[in-house]
C-alpha cells in the first residue's frame, strides 16, 4: 500500500510529444514526387522481361489499339503467342505464303472485329465511323530490320498498314 | 490586472495546429498515388507501310503551288545516304541535295544528316515526307534514332511523316 501511495503521489511526468514536423516534411516531398509521376491513363502491358524498348524524343501519345509484341524469342498479338523466333528468323512464317500464317489470321480476325465495331458505331453516330486502325508495335531495340520488316508486311496485309512504334520517353 | 495585460497574456500562448487530420490525409493519398504512379512513360511514333492502291481510277491531280521534296535516307552498315526525289525538279537540282555521310568512329553522323535535311526543308518548306530505308542488319534502336533526327532537330520540325518501305499489294 505504501508503494502504491508513493506511486500515486509521485509528480506526473509530462506527456511525451512526438515532433512530427520532419515526418510531415517527408510526406510532403513524397506526395509531390508521386503527384509528378501520376499517370492519368495508366495501362498495364505484359511485356516480356527481356524486351528492351528503344528510347525516343517522340512526344506523341500512343493510342490503345491492337498490340503486337516482337521480342527476340516470340511474337505476341495482345496476350497470345502467335509465332516464335530463332536467331531473328520467324519459324512459323513463310513469306511466300504469309496469308497462311497464324500471325496473319490472328491480326485479320482483330481487323474484322474492329471493322464490325466501327460499322455498328457509325450506324449509332449517324455515319461517323472510326477507320484509322493501327497496330501498337512493341519491338526489342536490338532486333534487326529484316525481322521487323516481315512482321510489318504481314500486319499491313492483314489490314494494318499504319503503325505506332512504342518507345520509351528519353530519361 | 488590467484588460490590456490579460489580452497580452492570451496572445503569448503557443498555438498548436492539430496535424493528425493532415497526416491521415497523407496516409490515404500516398498509397493511392503509389498505386497509380507511372514507372515508364510510353510514347508512340506514327509510321506506315505503303500500300499499293487497287483502284484503277486516275489519281486526283494536286495543285502544285509549292514544290515538295521527298527525302530518302538509306541506313547502311557504314554510312547514311540521303537522296532527294521530286517530280517537279530537275535531276541536277535533286543531285545537289544528295549526301553520303560515312560513319565516324562507328557512329552515324546524325548532326550532319540533320543539317542536310534542314537545308532541304529551308529550300522547300512544304516537304514533309521522308522514306527511311534501313539495311537488313540495322537494328531497331538505330532506326528509331534516325526517325527522331528526321522528324525534328533542335526544336525545328523537319519531316514529320516518316515512312518505312515494304510495299504491300
Amino acid at each position: 500500500m505504501a508503494l502504491g501511495n508513493a506511486l500515486a503521489n509521485r509528480p506526473k511526468a509530462d506527456e511525451p510529444t512526438i515532433n512530427i514536423t520532419s515526418m510531415m516534411d517527408m510526406f510532403t516531398i513524397i506526395l509531390f514526387f508521386l503527384l509528378s509521376s501520376y499517370g492519368s491513363k495508366p495501362v498495364e502491358f505484359n511485356v516480356d522481361k527481356n524486351m528492351d524498348l528503344p528510347e525516343s524524343s517522340a512526344t506523341f501519345d500512343y493510342s490503345n489499339s491492337v498490340k503486337l509484341f516482337l521480342s527476340d524469342s516470340s511474337i505476341k498479338v495482345e496476350e497470345e503467342q502467335v509465332a516464335s523466333l530463332k536467331n531473328g528468323r520467324v519459324i512459323e512464317l513463310d513469306m511466300n505464303k504469309p496469308k497462311s500464317s497464324y500471325l496473319y489470321l490472328k491480326l485479320k480476325s482483330f481487323h474484322d472485329k474492329q471493322i464490325a465495331e466501327a460499322k455498328t458505331d457509325s450506324s449509332k453516330n449517324n455515319g461517323e465511323s472510326k477507320d484509322d486502325f493501327h497496330v501498337l508495335f512493341f519491338c526489342d531495340r536490338n532486333l534487326p530490320y529484316k525481322t521487323m520488316s516481315n512482321i510489318m508486311k504481314v500486319a499491313a496485309l492483314a489490314g494494318y498498314p499504319n503503325f505506332q512504334l512504342a518507345v520509351l520517353e528519353k530519361s | 490586472m488590467t484588460a490590456l495585460g490579460q489580452r497580452r497574456r492570451t496572445a503569448d500562448l503557443e498555438c498548436e495546429i492539430d496535424m493528425v487530420p493532415i497526416m491521415n490525409m497523407f496516409l490515404v493519398l500516398i498509397p493511392f498515388l503509389l498505386a497509380s504512379s507511372t514507372t515508364l512513360f510510353l510514347n508512340g511514333i506514327n509510321t506506315s507501310v505503303p500500300v499499293m492502291a487497287q483502284t484503277s481510277e486516275p489519281a486526283a491531280i494536286e495543285k502544285k503551288s509549292d514544290i515538295k521534296i521527298t527525302a530518302t535516307v538509306k541506313l547502311q552498315d557504314y554510312q547514311l545516304v540521303l537522296e532527294a526525289t521530286s517530280d517537279e525538279l530537275s535531276e541536277k537540282k535533286l543531285k545537289e541535295m544528295d549526301a553520303t555521310l560515312k560513319n565516324n568512329n562507328g557512329q552515324y553522323q546524325y548532326s550532319e544528316l540533320a543539317s542536310a535535311l534542314l537545308n532541304i526543308k529551308g529550300l522547300y518548306p512544304k516537304s514533309d515526307t521522308l522514306i527511311l530505308m534501313p539495311g537488313e542488319r540495322i537494328i531497331y534502336d538505330k532506326i528509331v534514332k534516325t526517325m527522331d533526327v528526321a522528324r525534328a532537330f533542335e526544336g525545328q520540325t523537319l519531316f514529320p511523316n516518316v515512312v518505312i518501305p515494304g510495299q504491300v499489294k
